[in-house]
């Protein structure tokens, strides 16, 4: 790569060295820029990542230079006990709640019913790809990210994990505690990674144990919006009143 | 015929699931990611080792067992026939 811009950048409390071919990719990163270089080399987007996207039909530009930081970011973050976590991220009476689901499936939708449903009590860490980072104590923090999807929602506080919720599109509104073998196969691909490497892909493993062991996890079938999004808040309330 | 793993295939436990993980270097192979029982596993980690075939499996189950090799073949020819269905494993004599 020629000329290009150094800028370092704090996720979860831990400065990357980040290179950046565009150095107008630094918008999208800019509430996380921090003065003082980090050690280590730079975490960057490499050629082949940046043809298999141009390949794709999308454009090589800043934009998507700072779309596919997202993962070489992670696997960086993943040797310090932290990961980029493909969720929504709410904050309801100081804990995290992750939503996952895939693309299409109406994470955004619930969010936005939950937020409207109780619109003092729910706010948004980040609205599509949190930083989690797993204390030595057990406990998950669950922080904000440059990457917070379409809607660009964020805003709330970190907050230590209270659990994650699988979603789905279903026949009907259910939800269900989760076992936690199930939970460890639904969580493991949503830690972002590129695969490459079997020493990043066994850190995926260790940060997806200690994710699903840091809080509850259930699998939820949303029907209808308003019945899904009650159904959700109503199960958030009663494990609040257990932390009590 | 004889298998070996692919190479490329992470064998993982995660909170007490037994899990393979392809690579990205043999995603057009076989599933990224698949839940596989823990006999599965079993088999898998006397395969991992470098040079090691199904016959050492079937070798290691016969001595633990003491069975013979027709019967410990009942059980584990189905493993070795759906890995290798699935991409996971290859005959021995190709690895492409």
């Amino acid at each position: 790569m020629n000329d290009v811009t150094v800028c370092t950048a704090a996720f979860a409390g831990f400065k990357l060295n980040l290179a950046l071919r565009w150095p107008e990719t630094t918008h999208w990163l800019r509430r996380f820029l921090v003065q003082n270089a980090a050690e280590g080399e730079p975490v960057c987007v490499t050629d082949r990542v940046l043809a298999d996207w141009q390949a794709a039909g999308s454009p090589a530009d800043a934009f998507g230079e700072f779309c596919l930081l997202c993962q070489p970011v992670s696997e960086a973050l993943l040797m310090q006990r932290r990961c980029v976590f493909h969720a929504a991220a709410l904050r309801f009476r100081g804990r995290a709640w992750l939503i996952a689901a895939g693309s299409g499936v109406g994470k955004s939708t619930q969010c936005r019913a939950l937020m409207e449903l109780c619109p003092d009590g729910i706010s948004v860490i980040n609205g599509d790809k949190p930083v989690l980072h797993a204390l030595e104590d057990g406990r998950v923090m669950v922080y904000p990210s440059p990457w917070n999807g379409k809607e660009g929602w964020h805003g709330a506080e970190a907050a230590p994990l209270g659990g994650v919720i699988f979603l789905q599109r279903g026949g009907e509104d259910r939800i269900a505690p989760c076992r936690e073998q199930d939970a460890a196969v639904c969580a493991f691909p949503l830690v972002f990674q590129s695969f490459e490497r079997e020493a990043v892909i066994r850190m995926s493993g260790v940060m997806t144990q200690m994710i699903v062991r840091a809080g509850r996890c259930w699998r939820m079938t949303s029907n209808t919006i308003s019945g899904s999004a009650q159904m959700l808040l109503g199960t958030l309330q009663q494990e609040a009143e257990h932390d009590i | 015929m004889t298998y070996r793993i692919r190479p490329g295939i992470v064998r993982l436990k995660i909170c007490d699931v037994d899990l393979l993980v392809a690579t990205r270097a043999v995603w057009e192979q076989c599933p990224r990611v698949r839940p596989i029982p823990r006999l599965w596993s079993a088999c898998w980690a006397i395969m991992e080792q470098e040079g090691r075939t199904d016959r050492d499996v079937v070798r290691t189950f016969m001595t633990l067992l003491r069975k013979p090799e027709e019967e410990i073949r009942t059980t584990f020819d189905p493993i070795f026939q759906t890995l290798c269905a699935e991409g996971y494993l290859v005959p021995a004599e190709d690895e492409s």
